[in-house]
């Protein structure tokens, strides 16, 4: 905690004079005195001991959990695009199985578009609940 | 502000004893912060962990603009307001027409006026203090920041740190004189 001296008290008051315009008695300043020795003391309580360890290990858990999940989202994107190459291979070289295959995929769309719906729900859900909870520790 | 930038690099080289160094190093500034503005004392530690945790994401957006205190304090402050406004517990006092509702907890007239007692009075009474007034004076009196670094961290010109670090200690004053004598607090 700061000690102030009277002239301390004084200069830093008159620090706003601009701002205050008035004059100050020597009880003004007795009274600032103690508002300033309240206002340079820091509040009771703090953080535990282990703080920054804590928020340390969190940290990493959060950037390797993203990195994970960057790579997630990089071998969904290299399957998606395999199998859209591998369709399009398929469609030069053998039209006729081609078009069979795409008979197939469109007779199925709908339950292909509900189960990328599904998993995409899932995840966004999860990832939503999973960032509230990760803040409090509980993860 | 060589300090800062070795310990910025340090960090984003991925050492994480030296974001455990950078936690260690502000943990006063944001705690003081955030204890001024945040009430429930359970949310306290919660705030200053996400303050934290979005410094680190942060970190390689900082330029070294600013001391690296006043980059986190800024964060602390902008996070803190969120924190408050989510959780409507925001002070919405009018900065114009402040008005303490303290109730006058003055020791019985047989009782020596202690000096921890008025300082704990003070502290009960800044917690009154419309947010700004609250944030200005913590950055001022604990942190020691000069007023450009608090216009930066609050978003606001110097002239107006000034007068609400004068206002709020006006504030206090007379809230004080109305509970004791001058003459009791010299």
């Amino acid at each position: 905690m700061k000690e102030l001296t009277e002239a301390e008290i004084r200069k830093m008051l008159e620090e706003q004079s601009d701002v205050a315009g008035h004059q100050l008695d020597s009880q003004d300043i007795g009274v600032y005195e103690v508002i300033f020795t309240a206002l340079n003391e820091a509040p009771t309580g703090g953080l535990p001991m282990d703080f920054s360890n804590r928020v340390g290990d969190l940290a990493l858990n959060n950037a390797l959990r993203k990195e994970s999940r960057l790579k997630l989202l990089v071998q969904w994107a290299v399957a998606f695009g395999a199998l859209a190459l591998s369709a399009l291979i398929l469609w030069i070289f053998q039209p006729g199985f081609a078009s069979q295959f795409h008979a197939t995929w469109y007779e199925l769309r709908w339950i292909i578009t509900f189960s990328l719906v599904m998993f995409i729900g899932v995840q966004a859900a999860d990832y939503i609940f999973l960032k509230r909870r990760k803040y409090r520790g509980e993860s | 502000m060589e300090e800062d930038e070795i310990i910025v690099r340090r960090i984003l080289q991925g050492e994480q004893a030296a974001f455990r160094s950078l936690v260690d190093i502000h943990q006063p500034l944001v705690y003081h912060m955030i204890n001024r503005l945040v009430d429930h004392e359970d949310d306290r530690q919660d705030v200053c962990q996400e303050v934290f945790l979005k410094v680190f994401r942060k970190l390689p957006s900082f330029r070294f603009q600013s001391k690296l205190s006043t980059w986190i304090a800024t964060i602390a402050y902008r996070h803190t307001l969120n924190h408050l406004r989510r959780t409507k517990r925001a002070a919405t006092t009018s900065l114009d027409k402040v008005s303490m509702k303290i109730e006058d907890h003055r020791p019985l007239a047989d009782q020596q006026i202690d000096q921890n007692y008025i300082t704990n009075q003070v502290h009960h009474m800044i917690r009154q203090l419309p947010e700004k007034y609250r944030i200005v004076l913590t950055l001022y009196h604990l942190e020691d920041m000069p007023y450009a670094e608090i216009a930066q961290v609050c978003d606001m010109p110097e002239g107006t740190v000034k007068n609400y670090i004068f206002r709020a200690r006006k504030l206090l004053k007379e809230k004080l004189e109305r509970i004791y004598k001058k003459e009791e607090l010299l």
